[in-house]
């Protein structure tokens, strides 16, 4: 079996531009391709406006977008995307195409590339996207509730100056894309199966849970010092629930057992919510504001916890923040709907509180709050895939044979890496 | 007005329905016959037509004519007879009312036959002078008592009814106060006026109202009352006012569109006087244009069953046509015999799925058509180039880009769309639809074929025309025949014409009614053919 096409990984961001779990997880899959020896390429999109922050490595290429030219109802980049992308995939020769996500991409530009000759494609689901126009969060725009089935008639219902009609369009448009598609991975079974349920036919959709690239070796329980630290680690968007652990906080406010340590960036919150970060981090002498960290430091800064707070008030799919404190050893407690509660098991890995509710997370906080039970929790988490796993298992997805590819390794690992144009005109 | 020029208006209007059989009848001016001169005619505020001249003695004074020029015109005259020096032998000089919807013209002819007979005729002197109201108001007053025949008075009271527009004085020695809350306005036809008004002391029996240098007459019978407990803070404890102090009254006139300023209500009282209140311009709405049409039904519902139903439907289809078909090019198309011409959504999003579609559908031809981009006020102009582009790098040719009025009814303004760009054939895309693959496919091969029948893709489910193939000269000799509907079914007639294309389109809109105005209006054309 000859590898000689690379596989291009195709992501919407660049980890050096943002640090999501999608793009972090693309380009782990990149990585670990790589260390197989199987020959791979990693395209981005990455804003204009961002070019100057771009650090591309070995076999690395950037498409360009303008980020207000994007269409987010119908998913659409400008026309330029799609060329620039479909020219690198015509300069590399890559054939297996494997896209983690579309956004800032479009619908149109994964329609072009997989129209050039001898393409083949898998779509990495990471979130709802292609189901549902509320940033692919399945939560409803107006009630901010939990949706459990996009329908035309509904989403229709959620954004009523839409209209039932236009999102019939925009279904009929992803699905005439991902019937271009071989398959699709999701990295977790509750988000396959909500795909599934929506018509994507079961045989076409992979279950591959993401790696890390460095899971390390777990910290060990941190020495007793009288006070249970939960940190929270991520993007301080409103969909990771931000207010619900600042809700817990103050209900926590004369628990002197307890400390909370937030650390992420504040992107999207409202300036009401970012107020009251500032205020209740002053105030509450048991909450810090840690302020963003650098994706490598995180395993030393989740060692400094004891538990690690998912507290989404969306179903999130799998977190790539839950592996992160599984390899740092560390239990999560989070919230008992869709990926997280598949990906912490209560009593074993962790621990669940009702959405959106700050006086249960407050609760089962304070009930954590017992050296026996983080002895026992931490006893019970599993070891997250390394960068080589998570890429053998896509290859099966592939259908590609990943035996043949640790055979070749030392062999491809030994050819000469293309030149390549890093940033195509 | 005074009660005797209302009769008179009455009765004339009477005399006109008496004239109106006799159109088409046989018309001869045979020199024998001349009964006299129509020498000087003007035309009031109103759009009412005075004229001056000479007849013989011994006709009636209200009578039914048949006026005969470039056309037909049946109607009535009332006039008073008056000696004057110069006046041959056995006639007299007369001023009288021409009922009628002859509009004067210096160039024209004029015959008038009196009927009902239509052997006597007064013809118009060539050049017909044309004067201010004011002369024949001089000359009414000059003349009236010499007056031998005819009803004087009341045509002076007719004529001066609408000539005094002051505001109303306390002075004036009576209380009066009224608002307009809303005069929804249709040039060609005239208003819907909402108010209230208060007038203790005299019973009002009537409104009309001045625009610009136009006077609207209520429609007879069309005045409603209603309570208006709001305007108690206004006129004091008058109970039995209150109870019907609103009102709503339909009042129709020569409008134009030039008249639209300086609004007055006049209210008309039982004795014959009238008093004046200036409109707030602000309550002046141009129907269509700053309202919906069918807020003419929350003020008037049941308009489409009353008798000047059909001139209201006359003068907005006159009004829309008149718009719907110009046409601004703002960027030309390749010269191309075939063109497709897109109608582009008024939504953002929609109007990138079209041109990611279209161009899409253009790229899977090896020799695609010409493509120009029709669009309205509800698109974005600023990202109109930026369509076309795609669309031009996706067909290899200049994208052209025309505004009009209303891309969802383009059928008025395609003809010259083709002509601004020397297309002869056409692939038609309806605002608002996506057809599917197949559909692109079919009804671009069929653009790019030799069969010029007509041919339809249709909206999947129960929607109209999607997109529509056909020849200019097709499409002209269809227009020239059949009116295009005002409301949603715009262009659906056009599906009984051509045949079938295979595929269908999805609309970005839900099926929604096009509006119970145009409906009503579209219906009586249906009705009407």
């Amino acid at each position: 079996m000859s590898f000689a096409p690379p596989i291009a990984v195709i992501s919407h961001a660049h980890p050096s531009i943002s640090k999501g779990g999608a793009e972090i997880a693309a380009h782990t899959l990149y990585q670990g391709l790589r260390a197989l020896g199987v020959p791979a390429i990693f395209i981005a999109a990455v804003p204009e406006a961002e070019r100057h922050r771009l650090d591309l490595g070995a076999d690395e290429y950037a498409v360009f977008h303008a980020q207000e030219r994007y269409e987010h109802l119908y998913q659409l980049a400008e026309p330029a995307v799609a060329r620039q992308l479909c020219a690198v995939l015509d300069a590399t020769g890559a054939e297996q195409l494997v896209f983690h996500h579309f956004l800032w991409l479009g619908l149109n530009s994964l329609r072009d590339a997989l129209a050039l000759p001898g393409r083949r494609g898998l779509l990495v689901l990471h979130e709802f996207l292609a189901q549902c126009h509320h940033h692919g969060q399945m939560i409803t725009a107006t009630t901010q509730l939990p949706c459990s089935s996009a329908t035309p008639s509904r989403c229709g219902n959620c954004f009523p100056t839409l209209g039932r009609p236009r999102f019939e369009l925009r279904r009929r448009l992803v699905g005439e894309v991902f019937d271009q598609l071989d398959g699709f991975v999701s990295p977790s079974r509750f988000l396959a199966e909500r795909y599934v349920a929506w018509g994507l036919p079961a045989e076409r959709v992979h279950v591959v849970e993401n790696g890390l690239l460095h899971p390390g070796q777990p910290a060990p329980p941190r020495p007793a010092a009288g006070r249970f630290v939960f940190g929270f680690f991520g993007q301080l968007n409103p969909f990771k629930g931000v207010d619900v652990l600042l809700g817990a906080a103050e209900r926590l406010a004369s628990a002197a057992e307890i400390e909370i340590r937030i650390h992420g960036n504040i992107i999207g919150l409202p300036e009401a919510l970012v107020a009251r970060l500032d205020r209740l981090a002053e105030s509450l002498p048991q909450l810090r504001f840690m302020g963003a960290y650098e994706n490598d430091q995180v395993g030393a800064l989740m060692a400094e916890c004891d538990y690690v707070l998912v507290p989404s008030i969306w179903w999130e799919n799998s977190p790539v923040v839950i592996q992160e404190a599984y390899a740092a050893g560390r239990p999560v407690i989070c919230t008992g709907i869709g990926g997280m509660a598949e990906k912490v098991v209560p009593g074993v890995t962790g621990l669940h509180f009702r959405r959106n509710d700050a006086g249960d997370l407050a609760q089962v906080m304070q009930s954590a709050a017992d050296p026996a039970l983080l002895a026992k929790l931490q006893a019970g988490l599993p070891r997250p895939a390394d960068a080589p796993t998570m890429a053998r298992h896509y290859l099966a997805a592939m259908g590609l044979p990943t035996a043949a590819a640790e055979a070749e390794a030392p062999q491809a690992a030994r050819k000469p890496r293309r030149a390549g144009t890093k940033q195509p005109a | 007005m005074a009660a005797e020029g209302q009769d008179l208006r009455a009765g004339l209007q009477r005399l006109a329905e008496v004239a109106r059989p006799l159109q088409g009848k046989q018309l001869r001016a045979a020199a024998e016959n001349l009964a006299g001169y129509i020498e000087t005619v003007a035309q009031d505020e109103t759009g009412r037509v005075w004229i001056m001249g000479w007849i013989r003695g011994g006709l009636p004074t209200e009578l039914p004519v048949v006026l005969a020029g470039r056309a037909r015109h049946a109607g009535a005259l009332g006039l008073f007879r008056f000696p004057r020096a110069d006046v041959p032998e056995g006639g007299q000089a007369f001023i009288g009312l021409l009922a009628s919807d002859w509009q004067p013209s210096p160039g024209v002819d004029l015959y008038c036959f009196l009927a009902p007979e239509l052997t006597l005729f007064l013809r118009g002197v060539r050049p017909l002078a044309q004067v201010e109201t004011k002369v024949i108001v001089d000359h009414i007053a000059h003349n009236l008592p010499q007056a031998s025949a005819g009803q004087a008075k009341a045509l002076q009271a007719l004529l001066g009814s609408g000539s005094s527009w002051a505001p109303h004085s306390p002075r004036a020695g009576f209380a009066m106060k009224a608002s307009v809350d809303r005069l929804l306005v249709l040039p060609g036809f005239g208003a819907f006026a909402e108010g209230w008004v208060l007038s203790p002391s005299k019973p009002v029996t009537g409104f009309s109202v001045r625009l610009g240098g136009k006077v609207l007459q209520g429609v007879p019978g069309s005045l409603v009352r209603r309570a208006r407990p709001d305007v108690a803070t206004v006129g004091g404890h008058t109970p039995l006012l209150l109870d019907r102090a609103g009102f709503t009254v339909v009042l129709e006139g020569p409008l134009a569109s030039t008249d639209l300023v300086e609004p007055m209500l006049k209210a008309h009282f039982a004795d014959g006087s009238a008093a004046n209140v200036a409109v707030d311009p602000e309550a002046v709405r141009r129907i269509g244009h700053a309202v919906p049409l069918d807020d003419v039904l929350l003020c008037y519902p049941g308009l489409a069953e009353e008798s000047f139903f059909p001139r209201f439907a006359a003068a907005l289809r006159q009004d829309m046509v008149a718009s719907l078909a110009q046409v601004a090019l703002i960027a030309g198309p390749a010269p191309a015999l075939r063109l497709v011409v897109a109608a582009v959504p008024a939504h953002p999003s929609d109007a990138r799925l079209l041109v990611e579609d279209l161009a899409l559908a253009l790229r899977r031809l090896e020799t695609p058509p010409a493509v120009l981009l029709l669009a309205d006020g509800g698109t974005s102009r600023a990202e109109l180039p930026v369509l076309a582009r795609t669309l031009a790098e996706a067909s290899g040719q200049r994208c052209g880009i025309a505004l009009v009025e209303q891309a969802d009814k383009p059928l008025w303004a395609l003809p010259a769309v083709l002509d601004l760009a020397g297309s002869q054939h056409f692939l038609l895309l309806a605002q608002h639809a996506f057809p599917c693959r197949a559909g692109w496919d079919a009804a671009l091969a069929a653009l790019l074929g030799a069969d010029e029948a007509p041919r339809a893709l249709r909206h999947a489910g129960p929607g109209g025309l999607a997109a529509l193939r056909w020849t200019r000269t097709g499409l002209q000799h269809w227009l020239d025949t059949h009116p295009p509907a005002l409301g949603q079914a715009h262009a659906d007639a056009l599906l009984a014409e051509a045949a079938p294309l295979p595929g269908s389109a999805l609309s970005a809109l839900a099926t929604q009614g096009g509006g119970r105005v145009l409906a009503a209006i579209d219906q009586l054309e249906t009705a009407a053919a």
